[in-house]
């Protein structure tokens, strides 16, 4: 019966993400082909090693955290806002279990993307995975949560992508506490622990509070 | 079987239901009342949308079948693809999935659309699908709110003909202000105004609500009507201008109208109190 459950929660993912259309193949373009394309135009371009494994870094944190919204909000657009909502609300309460199971999809994603780099470049990106996770989950989070609130996707998206722009270079001082981002890999790892573990948990907090939102008419 | 009790949900000052009461067996039920009389809101609460403020629904833990008043969705989606993520959200097995959809659609009449896009179909269609949708997986409970708005006079009665298809066993609740949609196929009527059930009963019953209160006057005549009376249409006979009126006191010098209106009569009769 659990095993039915879980089943059928994983094919309402894939056909949700099926949904998609084309736009399903967004993220992997990104992640699997333009980013490892740029870096190889980089190596072309006749930098060293290190510029391009530091160019590359940036792109990944460009990129990383970004396309975590990317299914969950479009592939599940109909249960947040728009005409359908009301009927899918009532054969299905909740979809938090979905939206994970696409979140976990798209971390399987990028660790392909961070073995790539290991394997053919010997850019070894993974002790910054725990980094990259709870940047990814935090926009997760927010995204979903505002999308819960608002019923809408498109405003997620917008206040990501300005937090991706601002941030991304921002140092300034009194702003670095709500500064995920960096274009530079961190030196200080063992610092980061700490303040990316508490922001890891607390997105796990607000989830599913924010999912008390989702039902609302 | 549906019980509802003494169901009572505000939003905020605006009270949209207020004590409704009624009991439901097997059958088909229209749930008529004008707009803003809580109707949508009555649904809601049984398919556990929204929470009532006071009051009990008891369902017995029937699958329950909704199409909401505004439905359209998933347009990039095919009819099939559509229907396809109805029925696992229902959780109607795989195997069975393709048989069931095409039954559905084709109640709905909509058999040969399977294949194009929801975005590209019409509103009606879009209607039709949303029917087709609350049917599938065959509910014991189904709610339409307001099916047939945006449908064409053929395609309300072909629903009126779905509703006697489908109709064995279950618990059906057709809301809508439009006494001729539920006219001729529904067992009962409700008649909701204002968030209360004001009567319940057979369309017979509905129609006796009239009985002898319609009447023919003459037009610029209307100060013989006492007590309460509401002008219902304008009649033009022999070159001269009658009123339809239905009035709770009898009216002096006027004929009683011959042939009498019906349900509808009856309905506006408990609407404004007659
Ligand atoms: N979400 C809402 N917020 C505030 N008032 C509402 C809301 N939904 C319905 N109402 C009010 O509740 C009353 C009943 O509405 P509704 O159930 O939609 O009526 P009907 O479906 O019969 O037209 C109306 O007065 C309407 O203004
Ligand atoms: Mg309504």
């Amino acid at each position: 019966m659990r095993f039915e459950k879980y089943l059928n929660s994983l094919t309402i993912s894939k056909m949700a993400l099926k949904s998609l259309g084309k736009l399903f193949f967004v993220p992997q373009i990104f992640m699997l082909i333009l980013s490892p394309l740029a870096t190889y135009l980089e190596f072309a371009s006749g930098s060293g090693y290190r510029i391009c494994y530091l160019a590359s870094y940036m792109i990944l944190q460009v990129l990383c955290p970004f396309f975590s919204l990317w299914w969950p909000l479009l592939g599940f657009r109909e249960h947040i806002e728009g005409g359908g909502r009301e009927a899918l609300l009532v054969y299905k309460k909740s979809i938090l279990r979905e939206l994970i199971e696409v979140f976990i999809f798209y971390v399987l994603h990028f660790l392909l993307l961070l073995l790539l780099y290991l394997l053919f470049l010997d850019f070894n990106y993974f002790p910054f995975l725990f980094i990259f996770l709870a940047q990814s989950f935090a926009f997760f989070v927010v995204s979903i949560s505002l999308a819960f609130l608002l019923k809408s996707i498109s405003v997620p998206f917008i206040v990501c992508l300005i937090y991706e722009i601002f941030f991304m270079g921002a140092k300034a001082p009194g702003l670095d506490f709500m500064n995920m981002l960096s274009s530079y890999p961190p030196e200080d790892l063992a610092g980061l622990f700490f303040p990316y573990v508490f922001i890891f948990v607390a997105c796990l907090i607000i989830l599913p509070l924010a999912h008390l939102r989702f039902r609302r008419l | 079987m549906l019980k509802i009790e003494k169901l009572h949900k505000s939003y905020k000052k605006n009270s949209a239901l207020d004590g409704f009461s009624c009991e439901l067996g097997r059958g088909i039920y229209g749930l008529l009342g004008p707009n803003g009389s809580g109707k949508t809101t009555m649904m809601r609460c049984i398919c556990g949308l929204i929470s009532c403020n006071s009051g009990s629904i008891e369902c017995g833990g029937d699958e329950i079948g909704y199409l909401p008043q505004q439905f359209g969705m998933m347009k990039a989606l095919t009819l099939y693809e559509m229907m396809e993520y109805f029925a696992t959200l229902k959780r109607i097995p795989k195997t069975e999935q393709g048989e069931e959809i095409e039954r559905c659609l084709e109640l709905v009449n909509l058999s040969d659309k399977a294949k194009s896009r929801v975005g590209s179909l019409s509103g009606g269609m879009v209607r039709r699908s949303g029917i087709a949708q609350a049917i599938l997986g065959d509910p014991s409970i189904i709610l339409f709110d307001e099916p047939t708005a945006g449908l064409d006079p053929e395609e309300r009665m072909r629903f009126k003909s779905l509703l006697k298809k489908i109709r064995d066993g279950k618990t059906i609740i057709v809301s809508t202000h439009i006494v001729s949609d539920v006219e001729a196929v529904c067992d009962s009527i409700i008649i909701i105004d204002r968030g209360r059930n004001i009567f319940t009963g057979s369309n017979g019953e509905v129609a006796e609500l009239a009985r002898g209160k319609a009447y023919l006057i003459e037009e610029g005549q209307e100060s013989r009507l006492i007590g309460n009376y509401y002008i219902k249409d304008r009649i033009s006979r022999d070159g001269k201008s009658y009123l339809y009126v239905l009035s709770d006191s009898p009216v002096h010098g006027a004929a009683r109208a011959e042939a009498e209106g019906g349900i509808e009569d009856g309905y506006l009769c408990a609407l404004k109190n007659i």
